[in-house]
């Protein structure tokens, strides 16, 4: 029924009801967040919890969340870029179809600088490199000794070609001058999951998948590929400090279509913001391995900028050709 | 005893009112989704979802698997009567099943897929709770290599599950085989058959494949005459099943449940897997093997009892490990986050109510499936009797809503046509679904670890044989493929085929 439902909404959507848009009087009617990905994905749990505060702030109105996935994601933003930009049609990503894919993908159905602009930064996460807690690697140091003594023998798991994980461990080889090889899995949990079967020598994966595993005694984190030391983590050494340049960043962000009014990007800014600051809502956050990192939207357009150059260096280092 | 007291503590959990609520509601509304073709479990627990986030975290999960185990009950019913896989894991009841049906037997069908899934519950439930952590050992054990091994199993023995000409079902594998590498290649990212469409780059949608073949196929191919078009209102003899039917389901039921039962543990592969090999087992032991395909009760009840157990025990590395074992888990486990639990190994420690009443709930939800599901069962046959310009149109449109809330997105839709008129083919040449929609699901699985393994090994194809289950796997199917090409099997098959002409 619920099916029907969404489907009717869809097409009357589609059927445009739209009017004129401005500040005053937004929202006037219901607003369709588009979190690119299947149900139960992180960037939709994130979408769900979020909904109901942006809502509250947006006095009471309805907000539809649409899970578009396919492509990495492609597919959603796509279809966001191509919307009307009157604040009625938005997106809930994580920051790979964003900066990183228009770096691996020949044909994307859109270009972030033209299609899109930030409304704000959501939340960011970490990317570890962790290995079995009864492997003979203790440190980094370790990695890079054992991979020059036997060659292409050690292996890393990845959530997958051109994911952060593959990215960071190939340009960890090319700086280092090493070879481990790399083994791709479909999303970052099968390739923890092997890591704790011991199946891989090392593997990367964000902090929430990893983080249990540590608790039971199963895998032990031994550096990360982040650019500054983790709040949570200060003990952990970065991978960057010993090989230089080796780091990722990983984040959500709260985007609209390109020509979306300045004073409606303005209202859902401070709508976002006001869902980040509650208490519940950072509590879950946490819970889902993320930190809350509020920000104007000016601040997300930076990022992007920034972030878009920064990934098409590090997969021209990792030698990672474009599909 | 530990087991006792944990099992105490758990039905005390389950048995609570509101837990028993929020467990029947679960289970009502899976057999409902699970009834109509293609709205699979997955669209309704992720709509679900947010309104779950009010609830205690117990009574939420209680819910959510009673959606899950719930909908495989269900499934079962559009396939043994219309030939519609409700859900993809019911995919191969439809080939005795819809047989019994047309021979007016759908009674004593329905029947045998409710008491088979009930006894695999049971026993699932109870193997869930004594073997929850030496299980999780194992699937750890499952690299790559026992993984490609395994699907191997599964190849060869899916030309057992044809019981026309070998030709066509080897056909018919690498058809499915080819139309599964559809999507992008894991190991490169180079696309693949996509042919420049986006939505090809995550490869095609099982489910709208099966739904086309199965369901629009078989109905485009009724309403080619009239006669064709009554077949579906056979005359029904008998509501319930005979003494000799019970007596032909007991071997089934246990064999079905064994094979779930340890299927179901490994991720990946799971319910539909099981389903697929319980099937063949049976029709490999059972005496009555030349009825498979016409209409055996034991085709039914085996793997009905294996998909049932392979969805309980796939909560078995969720619950013990925090992974996933299909789409569903993934679902159940942002569940668990969203309720503040951590998933992981710490689960069964740090929220023993949780983990006990959940296993405790899934019995009482087994239990009411049965009561729910056995009265239904005069029903669900009446609805034989609606004249078929009412239920076809009703059924294609029912297919559609449910491939289209899966990603919200026509292109699933076009899926169906598509594979709709392909099914059609099919069935005009003779060639069974079957084997297909296993080389369909198999084939990506089957390249994904074959050249896994391969990375890890360093090129060494060793690997395969001298790990010890990978090894073991492999000589089984070793001897499959004898068994299978002996000249007697292939006499027996020939006769299975002449009988049809």
């Amino acid at each position: 029924m619920k099916a029907a439902f969404r489907l009717l909404f869809a097409v009357g959507i589609a059927c445009g009801l739209a009017g004129t848009t401005s500040a005053q009087d937004y929202p006037s009617r219901d607003i369709t967040v588009m979190a690119p990905y299947p149900p139960g994905a992180l960037t939709d749990g994130v979408a769900r919890l979020l909904q109901p505060k942006i809502a509250e702030y947006l006095g009471g109105a309805t907000i539809l969340i649409d899970n578009k996935a396919g492509a990495g994601g492609a597919v959603g933003v796509g279809q966001v870029a191509r919307s009307k930009p009157d604040g009625y049609t938005l997106l809930m990503v994580v920051n790979a179809p964003i900066v990183m894919a228009p770096s691996l993908q020949a044909s994307l159905p859109y270009d972030p600088r033209k299609n899109l602009r930030g409304v704000g930064v959501i939340a960011e996460t970490y990317l570890t490199l962790a290995v079995h807690a009864d492997s003979p690697i203790k440190s980094l140091d370790d990695v890079i000794r054992m991979a020059k003594e036997q060659p292409g023998k050690l292996t890393f798991g990845s959530a997958g070609i051109g994911s952060a994980h593959h990215i960071a461990g190939e340009v960890l080889n090319r700086k280092a001058g090493i070879k481990i090889t790399h083994v791709p899995f479909q999303g970052g949990g099968p390739a923890i999951q092997n890591l704790v079967g011991k199946q891989l020598d090392m593997s990367y994966g964000t902090l929430p998948t990893v983080h249990a595993f540590v608790e039971s005694g199963d895998l032990r984190i031994i550096a990360m590929a982040e650019p500054k030391r983790v709040e949570s983590h200060p003990d952990v050494p970065l991978i960057t400090e010993t090989i230089p340049g080796v780091e990722t960043t990983t984040w959500l962000g709260f985007f609209a279509p390109a020509n979306t009014p300045d004073d409606v990007v303005a209202k859902l800014n401070e709508a976002l913001n006001y869902a980040l600051a509650q208490s519940d809502v950072q509590e879950a956050m946490t819970r889902l391995g993320l930190v809350v990192r509020p920000s104007t939207p000016a601040e997300l357009d930076a990022l992007v900028a920034k972030d878009l150059d920064f990934w098409a260096e590090a997969v021209s280092t990792a030698g990672i050709e474009k599909q | 005893m530990d087991l006792l007291t944990n099992l105490a503590l758990g039905f005390g959990v389950a048995f609570h009112p509101m837990n028993l609520v929020y467990c029947f509601v679960g289970v009502l509304l899976g057999t409902v989704v699970g009834v109509l073709p293609g709205l699979g479990p997955l669209a309704t627990i992720a709509m679900l979802l947010p309104l779950t986030f009010g609830l205690e975290p117990t009574e939420s999960l209680i819910m959510l698997a009673g959606i899950y185990y719930g909908s495989q009950y269900g499934g079962s019913t559009t396939a043994i009567l219309v030939n519609l896989p409700g859900e993809s894991a019911s995919a191969v009841t439809t080939i005795d099943g819809y047989q019994m049906a047309r021979k007016g037997r759908a009674g004593p069908a329905l029947a045998a897929a409710a008491i088979g899934s009930f006894f695999a519950g049971t026993v699932a439930t109870v193997l869930v709770a004594v073997t929850a952590k030496p299980l999780t050992a194992i699937a750890l054990t499952f690299g790559p290599a026992e993984y490609f091994s395994l699907m191997v199993v599964g190849l060869i023995s899916s030309i057992a599950l044809a019981s026309g000409s070998l030709v066509k079902a080897l056909a018919m594998i690498c058809l499915g085989l080819l139309v599964g590498l559809t999507g992008t290649d894991i190991y490169t990212g180079a696309p693949r058959f996509t042919y420049g469409q986006f939505e090809l780059l995550d490869g095609i949608d099982f489910v709208a494949v099966a739904v086309g073949i199965y369901g629009v196929g078989e109905i485009v191919r009724n309403l080619e005459s009239r006669s064709g078009a009554q077949a579906l209102i056979a005359k029904i003899t008998s509501l319930w099943p005979s003494r000799d039917d019970l007596r032909r389901m007991i071997g089934p039921s246990v064999r079905g449940t064994a094979i779930g039962s340890m299927l179901g543990v490994l991720p990946g592969g799971g319910a539909l897997l099981s389903s697929f090999v319980a099937y063949n087992v049976e029709k490999k032991t059972s005496r009555n093997a030349a009825e498979f395909g016409h209409g055996a009760i034991e085709g039914v009840t085996a793997p009905e009892a294996a998909n049932n157990a392979g969805a309980q025990t796939s909560f078995v590395p969720m619950l013990a490990l925090g992974i996933p074992s299909n789409v569903v888990m993934a679902l159940m486990i942002g569940a668990m986050i969203m309720q503040g639990i951590v998933p992981g190994p710490n689960v069964v420690v740090n929220n023993p109510e949780l983990f006990w009443g959940l296993i405790a709930s899934m019995w009482i939800g087994n239990a009411m499936l049965v009561v729910l599901n056995l009265p239904l069962i005069g029903l669900w046959v009446s609805l034989l009797r609606i004249p078929y310009w009412i239920m076809f149109p009703a059924i294609i449109a029912f297919c559609c809503i449910g491939v289209y809330s899966v990603s919200n997105s026509a292109f699933a839709v076009y899926t169906v046509t598509i594979s709709g008129a392909i099914g059609y083919f099919l069935i005009k040449l003779d060639c069974e679904p079957a084997p297909f929609v296993l080389g369909f699901v198999l084939g990506p699985m089957l390249e994904e670890h074959l050249r896994r393994a391969m990375l890890i090994s360093g090129g060494d194809p060793g690997i395969f044989v001298t790990r010890p289950i990978s090894g073991g796997l492999l000589l089984v199917a070793a001897v499959l493929l004898v068994i299978v090409s002996r000249p007697t099997v292939a006499r027996r098959r020939e006769e299975v085929f002449v009988e049809d002409d």
